[in-house]
């Protein structure tokens, strides 16, 4: 895999990004801006969510990127990752939290 | 449905008022009657015949397919529509929770018209989310079970019952998913191949042992929290977590249940629906301010459950073939696509609609039949 533009043009290839990955990253600056925007002026669950949102769609390129993985370790920090992450949407836009 | 607690230090019922309707029929619908399928599976009649090979025994898979099928249209779909309906049909819940009402919608629509447009870069990571997610999905909706019961007969959970009821339910969930994620591994859900993460070999065996490690300690947290309240303990307790470990770990990799595989998701619904129908009910007598009664409950039943039941064969049925008539997307993309958009929706909707320490749900969630029905209840 090349990791750096600079790797890849030295070696002649062309860096193809998966269409996924790509959205994600679109999604997660889009609501990173947004809850910036909000932030202070609406209840902090709401704010909360959008915060969330943003990991989520960030989440998905990582997810995108890394599976299936050929990497057994990077696979069971997915996996754990994952879940965690989970855990924390089960407060997603909760009352009373 | 997912749980929520005081996590201070137990939780105690405000009044005890056990069951919806009596300990058998809310047992069975909790999941006795998942657990009594699976024992019938497995240890009495046998469907196939174990020497004929696999012709009979693909034909066992095909016939619980076909059965588990039509159950889809009038439980499992339903049981989302009801969520969707629990939520976008009043001004006030959506007002209540608008970034589930509007945001996730948007996000999850931008997702799966991606996904739409590339079966093979997108597609399969969007359904990947909700294969992975549904199992922590059922996990929550079984402790919320739980600590709902709990909080109907009075019984205090202790911070250790919690713990170790938290932790065992998602164990049995990981076990269950690490066994899918293991190297190599592919599910095909429509026309989407659906790859492993690829993870080490032996997380599997460790969930495995985790399961069996955190149910002992369950167990010994149930004998203390019982010797706490005088030894008083509320059996149907037990029936959520014993359907979870029924579900994702007993019923897997036996022969004889192989096929129960097809029918857990309507064990879940079935689950959910006798929960959503008396929440359903408790709400519109409420708003209605008309008194309890059969003729009444028999009126709105039927209302919901048709309303329900389109609802739910559009979300899942419906908005597939509209998709794959209106654009060059095959049915089998766009079944994949859009089941898994609108699932993924349920699960946030879900998170936020049915938390126990919104007093409102907690008080219409302490109704009965009994009080339904124009008595004061069991």
């Amino acid at each position: 895999m090349m990791l750096f533009a600079a790797d890849a043009a030295d070696a002649g290839t062309e860096i193809t990004t998966s269409p996924a990955v790509i959205a994600a990253l679109i999604g997660a600056m889009v609501l990173g801006c947004i809850t910036f925007g909000v932030a202070g002026r609406l209840e902090p669950r709401f704010v909360g969510a959008f915060g969330l949102l943003a990991a989520l769609s960030a989440g998905f390129g990582l997810f995108a990127a890394l599976i299936p993985s050929g990497n057994e370790w990077v696979g069971l920090a997915v996996f754990v990752v994952t879940f965690a992450f989970f855990r924390l949407l089960s407060r997603f836009e909760s009352i009373g939290s | 449905m997912t749980a929520t607690a005081n996590r201070a230090g137990g939780e105690v019922a405000a009044e005890a008022r056990p069951y919806f309707v009596n300990a058998w029929v809310d047992g069975f619908f909790l999941g006795g009657f998942s657990i009594f399928f699976f024992v019938y599976l497995r240890f009495g009649v046998v469907f196939l015949d174990q020497d004929s090979g696999a012709e009979t025994a693909t034909f066992l898979g095909q016939s619980a397919a076909r059965w588990a099928v039509l159950a889809f249209w009038v439980l499992n779909w339903p049981h989302f529509a009801a969520t969707s309906y629990r939520l976008y049909r009043s001004k006030e819940t959506v007002s209540q929770y608008p970034v589930t009402a509007f945001g996730v919608p948007i996000i999850v629509g931008i997702g799966a018209v991606l996904a739409l447009m590339n079966p093979a870069t997108v597609a399969p990571w969007f359904v990947k989310l909700f294969f992975i997610w549904s199992p922590y999905h059922f996990s929550g909706q079984t402790i919320g079970l739980t600590v709902l019961y709990a909080r109907r007969a009075g019984f205090t959970v202790t911070p250790l019952l919690r713990w170790s009821l938290t932790w065992f339910v998602f164990a049995t969930c990981a076990d269950v998913q690490a066994r899918a994620e293991l190297p190599g591994t592919t599910i095909t859900f429509g026309d989407v191949v659906i790859p492993s993460i690829g993870i080490p070999t032996w997380v599997s065996d460790f969930t495995n042992w985790a399961v069996i490690a955190l149910g002992m300690v369950l167990i010994l947290a149930v004998v203390d929290a019982t010797q706490r309240s005088a030894g008083r303990f509320p059996v149907i307790l037990v029936i959520p977590a014993l359907a979870q470990l029924t579900w994702f770990k007993l019923a897997v990799g036996t022969w004889e249940t192989r096929s129960y595989i097809e029918f857990v998701n309507l064990f879940h619904s079935i689950q959910y629906l006798f929960i959503a129908w008396f929440m359903q009910m408790k709400e519109r007598q409420v708003v209605t301010g008309e008194e309890g009664s059969r003729s009444r409950l028999v009126k709105e039943t039927a209302v919901w459950g048709l309303l329900i039941f389109l609802i739910g064969a559009f979300m899942f049925r419906g908005s597939a073939r509209l998709v794959s008539s209106i654009s060059p997307v095959a049915f089998g993309v766009s079944l994949a696509v859009m089941t898994a958009a609108f699932q993924l929706h349920h699960f946030f909707v879900d998170g936020v609609i049915w938390k126990l320490r919104n007093p409102r749900i907690r008080g219409a969630l302490n109704t009965s039949l009994g009080e339904l029905m124009g008595g004061k209840g069991r």
